[in-house]
């Protein structure tokens, strides 16, 4: 919880020289993080009092007023204003020429400068609190700052002055074990025993006068689950007015609005103990009854927001014998609440269960300063401090007298807690020694009771006693103050652990390197998926694995396939880039039921945009076929087969067939793994994605890929004798393949031939429609002695003739 | 033959003077080395006849010469090519004929680097399911299901959520749930760095529903928070390099017991305080000794063994360290290329 804490207010409980920012330092090393420092007025040079002495219509401006200004003793300024709330004999805030001001409260400050406004002259600004960094404290935004509560002001005075804006403010993060922080008293002991100064809090004591008459008061905890403590005094004729500026300016240092003095002394003691307080209208409580109870269907509440809330047996009530008069530790009725003309009061701290008031708040959709307090689970020890400190402050600012003994009711006792502590694993834990003494002298300045001397039995004090359970809580108290910038900084020094790195995270490391390599961009989109995403692939939703509470309708699934997502953003880049050469290595989610986690598994995906159809899938295969050979796969085990169900490495995509998701796919294996599948992506999903040219994709099962991938190298001795190299050019039917062709010259070429490699391959003009031109390579070698042409041209010759009886091919001359 | 190879290297110079054009240059690599009739080719083809004794003589004297007088060739030819060369002027102010350049995204960028930075200590990168149990996410780190701190988690459920609690299928919201199921393999002692997708309820310019996170752990005999605070340094270091430096301040977290937070001094102000920073710090994490309940839930005795646990963001080291000031931090997932293929 994040809270606004006055350095001078600290002050006044804790003994020490240390300067704002150096405490702030301390508090945010050993205890909470200090986020930032504010300097009270510190935007508030030639910023004055002034009061308005004349008042006119501005002659051009229907919305502006020409006002004549009281600045200091006999000087008077002309300021143009056009805040509908300026008057004659305002007191108000003077912004003069040279003044730092923030126009209508946004953007960087702005040295203000003489100037005319539509032809009057205007000699500096009457201020908005916005406009001078004070509208955390003085939020009203009706117009400018108008002082009529305060006296004593003086016109040229120093705003700093007037308001007392001396003090330093620190936005401190208070971590959700420690509510005993949560105000002044418990930070003040923090500050104490982070800068070794002298912790001055007294608790309140007040007396009751015997001879006052007693006001019967009865309080029933009926529900004892959902309040632990109840404590009250009820006093009479107290005077409700306006609580002392004093008082009124902490509340606003803290962004709570002052109401009256009775409940301005609630929120100010909730402040300075962290302890939420209340008060009722005595007079207004029906049978001067108060009890703890659940809600009935039907009773209402109008609560002090204003707005009313239906209540049943769920939520948890404070109620008179007529009804609900506090929703239980959220917030008060207003029917009940102090008025002008209150006299007598019931003051009340109580306490209640943490996650109850929790549920109560959420269900009820209300938040207070009350109940964000009671979430961090407050302890019953808490009422009575603050109820003294109330009753105090009852006394000294309202008046009146004690009209009731102490109503104290408990759940049940508290017993402080025991812990043994052994100082030489304190010093193990923390890695330094610390003196047994340095520890009891430590666990000592923050409460803690300390007895013994080679073991300590440490009591645990009752604010502490929900966070410090065990002998490593009390480790941590000694550690931190300590310091944990003070330790010094080791590594490790037992011994490295034999684990082995996984080889899919080794590996799926080098295929992204290998990847971004040869030119391609890796994307990552989010694991979760549409509805429409799913079925634009043939995915059945009802088999994914459903999100119960997505945060929109774009992320309800986990998805099965990284494709859909690739389109996506291939879609999205369209027309933003030319080519689009992409691939995502991430994990996809295979359900299996509730019973059982999902599989998750990488996926690999290449997608080509941009170019060509048959220009892709060539890309497309070489790139496949470098990163093969990065992995240390064996390419020429590289097999082709069309699409086919029979094929498990694209199982995952099982519930329609190929043909529905690509217009031309093949799948493929390698040393008879399968792998995946390539092919151009059907123009009927592409288009679902808003995509106007053919995508081009790989998908690829990775973990198949990598149990194929190997760093080990094998070596191929160079050749010792010169090749043979002939070239071949022939034309064929379109429906042969290359490889087909490849391996009848293999098996015709008498085992010279190192390699067939094609480089040109032509369909079109001059060759007929239902053919291609092929013309590639052949390298001939023996490995024993040099190869004579004539040897090779007799082989070349036959691998002629068995191309064009086994498939027809006409030779064409070169 | 000895004579007959040195006139011809002589005559092979002379005749160099005589040639001024490529094709004089051709013809006069024919005339010598021509494979058919060239002079140096046929005086080669009687070296078969001579003498073993001659043969070792003049053998390394011939194929000195027709060294020395492909190299003569040689640099004829570069010579003539240079003065045509000269007449065609280059520009170097054009573009170059770039081949492609591939990007990795920046995450991957910056998991690359934490994982090597971690394995230089002995930190072994692992992988938990991201899809996972409620009770490795919350119930075995010390967070029982009513627990109001499991609220900072703005979890994604699977559906139909179990109605037992710790049946719950959820997207891990962090890279701790990785810390009971690596003590359960039972191998000690553990140096481990899990580095996962992670997913919380929140999308605004400072979060993405699916970001990553780095989980360190180390576990062994004797293990203290100044081992804690080596790790931290010398990540810190060999991550945001010199001029940057780090403390430690306390914290609270349910999983730790003492737990803390770093800070690294602002990249902009450096710890002078700006509108980034909280007065001259950044948060870079947090951490802290395992708690003695979540060994339990690990099977291990809190008696026998310590250790240390910190999960940070992976997103969030990143932006620290290039100051890039991206404003919103789902352009990291938006996935525009303009945007991917500046890094």
């Amino acid at each position: 919880m994040d809270l606004k804490v006055s350095y001078n207010w600290l002050k006044e409980f804790v003994d020490t020289k240390l300067a704002p920012e150096s405490l702030a330092k301390e508090l945010s090393l050993h205890a909470f993080n200090v986020e930032r420092i504010h300097k009270e007025g510190d935007s508030l040079d030639k910023v004055v009092v002034g009061k308005i002495v004349k008042s006119e219509k501005h002659p051009n401006a229907d919305k502006l007023t020409v006002n004549q200004v009281e600045i200091g003793l006999n000087k008077t300024a002309q300021i143009v204003c056009g805040a509908p709330n300026v008057y004659v004999g305002m007191f108000c805030a003077v912004a003069l020429p040279g003044a730092k001001v923030r126009w209508h409260g946004e953007g960087d400050l702005i040295e203000l400068k003489e100037v005319k406004l539509r032809g009057v002259d205007s000699y500096g600004m009457i201020c908005a609190s916005a406009e001078i960094g004070l509208q955390e404290m003085y939020p009203d935004q009706s117009g400018v700052m108008d002082f009529k509560a305060y006296e004593g002001l003086k016109p040229g005075q120093p705003l700093k002055d007037a308001l007392t804006l001396g003090d330093t403010l620190f936005d401190m993060e208070i971590t959700s074990n420690r509510p005993d922080a949560l105000g002044i008293v418990g930070l003040a002991r923090e500050a104490a025993a982070v800068s070794n100064g002298k912790f001055k809090y007294q608790p309140a004591t007040i007396k009751r006068d015997k001879s006052a008459k007693v006001l019967p008061l009865k309080i029933d905890l009926s529900d004892k689950k959902i309040c632990t403590k109840y404590t009250a005094f009820v006093f009479d004729g107290v005077t409700v007015q306006a609580s002392p500026l004093w008082m009124q300016k902490r509340l606003q240092q803290a962004g709570i609005r002052p109401i009256n003095n009775i409940v301005d002394i609630t929120n100010y003691v909730m402040l300075e103990q962290g302890k939420p307080m209340h008060a009722f209208d005595y007079d207004k409580l029906d049978g001067a009854q108060i009890t703890v109870r659940k809600g009935r269907k039907g009773e209402k509440i109008k609560a002090l927001d204003g707005k009313t809330y239906e209540l049943n047996e769920s939520h948890y009530i404070m109620a008179d014998a007529k009804g609900p008069v506090e929703i239980a530790g959220v917030m008060g009725g207003e029917d009940s609440a102090i008025r002008p003309q209150t006299k007598r009061i019931v003051l009340l701290s109580a306490c209640f269960d943490a996650l109850l008031v929790r549920k109560l708040a959420r269900s009820l959709n209300l938040q207070s300063d009350a109940q964000s307090r009671f979430e961090k689970k407050l302890h019953p020890e808490s009422c009575l401090p603050s109820l003294y400190r109330g009753a105090e402050l009852v006394l000294q600012l309202a008046g009146g007298h004690l009209a009731s003994d102490l109503h104290d009711i408990s759940a049940s006792k508290f017993k402080a807690r025991k812990i043994t502590l052994d100082p030489q694993v304190v010093s193990k834990q923390v890695g330094v020694t610390i003196k047994p003494a340095q520890i009891k002298k430590t666990l000592e300045a923050l409460g803690f009771g300390v007895t013994g001397s080679a073991k300590f039995s440490v009591t645990v004090p009752w604010w502490r006693d929900y966070d410090v359970e065990t002998p490593s809580d009390l480790t941590e108290e000694v550690a931190r103050l300590y310091g944990y910038h003070n330790l010094p900084s080791v590594l490790p020094s037992g011994i490295i652990p034999e684990a082995q790195t996984d080889k899919n995270l080794q590996w799926e490391s080098k295929i992204k390197n290998a990847l971004a390599a040869v030119g391609l961009t890796e994307l990552y989109t989010y694991s979760f998926v549409s509805e429409k995403m799913l079925q634009s692939w043939g995915i059945k939703p009802d088999t994914g694995l459903k999100l119960h509470n997505p945060l929109n309708e774009d992320m309800v699934y986990m998805r099965p396939t990284l494709i859909p997502s690739m389109l996506q953003i291939i879609g999205e880049n369209e027309g933003l880039t030319t080519e689009q050469s992409l691939f995502e290595l991430s994990n996809i989610y295979l359900s299996r039921g509730l019973q059982q986690l999902p599989e998750e598994k990488s996926q690999l995906v290449l997608a080509f945009a941009g170019k060509d159809a048959k220009v892709m899938i060539a890309q497309a295969k070489g790139v496949m076929e470098n990163l093969f050979i990065k992995l240390g796969l064996d390419i020429s085990r590289l097999a082709w087969r069309s699409n086919d169900d029979s094929n498990q490495a694209t199982n995952w995509v099982a519930s329609k067939s190929g043909s529905f998701m690509y217009q031309k796919a093949e799948n493929f294996k390698v040393s008879n793994v399968a792998l995946g599948r390539l092919g151009q992506i059907n123009s009927k999903i592409t288009a679902q994605f808003k995509i106007k040219t053919p995508v081009v994709a790989i998908e690829i099962d990775a973990p198949r890929l990598i149990s194929l991938a190997t760093d080990l190298k094998s070596y191929k001795p160079l050749a010792k004798f010169p090749s043979v190299n002939l070239d071949l050019a022939i034309i064929i039917k379109k429906s042969t393949t290359w490889e087909q062709i490849a391996v009848l010259v293999r098996q015709n070429g008498e085992n010279l031939i190192e390699n067939v490699e094609v480089f040109d391959v032509y369909e079109g003009q001059g060759i007929p429609s239902d053919s291609k031109s092929l013309a590639f390579h052949i390298v001939y070698r023996r490995e024993d002695r040099t190869l004579s042409l004539d040897e090779a041209k007799v082989v070349h010759d036959k691998i002629v003739k068995a191309l064009s009886t086994k498939f027809q091919a006409q030779i064409r001359q070169t | 033959m000895q004579d007959q190879l040195k006139k011809l290297l002589a005559d092979t110079t002379q005749k160099l003077y005589q040639v001024f054009s490529l094709k004089d240059l051709e013809n006069l690599d024919n005339e010598i080395l021509g494979r058919k009739n060239g002079q140096l080719t046929n005086l080669m083809k009687g070296l078969k006849d001579l003498s073993d004794e001659d043969k070792r003589k003049i053998g390394p004297l011939a194929q000195e010469t027709r060294n020395k007088i492909e190299v003569l060739l040689l640099t004829k030819k570069a010579e003539l090519n240079q003065k045509a060369e000269a007449q065609d002027a280059v520009d170097l102010t054009l573009p170059g004929a770039r081949p492609p350049l591939g990007h990795l995204h920046l995450t991957t960028q910056a998991i690359q680097e934490i994982e090597s930075i971690f394995s230089k200590i002995g930190f072994t990168r692992v992988r938990y399911p991201e899809v996972e149990w409620d009770y490795y996410a919350f119930e075995a780190l010390n967070m029982p299901s009513d627990h109001p701190a499991r609220d900072d988690w703005e979890t994604f459920f699977i559906t139909p959520p179990h109605s037992d609690a710790q049946k719950k299928m959820i997207l891990t919201p962090h890279t701790s749930s990785g810390q009971v199921r690596e003590m359960e393999k039972g191998k000690l002692p553990i140096r481990m760095i899990n580095i996962s997708k992670c997913y919380r309820r929140q999308s605004d310019v400072s979060h993405t529903p699916m970001f990553h996170q780095f989980e360190g752990m180390l576990i062994d005999e004797v293990v203290s928070l100044t081992h804690l605070k080596g790790v931290f340094d010398f990540f810190a270091q060999n991550f945001f390099g010199p001029g940057r430096v780090t403390r430690l301040r306390p914290y609270h977290f349910q999983f730790t017991e003492p737990s803390v937070e770093i800070d690294i001094n602002c990249g902009v102000c450096f710890g002078k305080g700006c509108r980034l920073c909280k007065e001259g710090w950044l948060e870079l994490g947090g951490g802290g000794m395992i708690h003695p309940s979540v060994l339990k839930s690990g099977k291990l005795d809190p008696r026998k063994v310590s250790g240390f646990a910190f999960g940070w963001g992976v997103e969030r080291v990143m932006m620290m360290k290039s100051s890039m000031n991206i404003d919103d931090l789902r352009t990291l997932y938006k996935n525009d290329l303009r945007f991917l293929e500046q890094f």
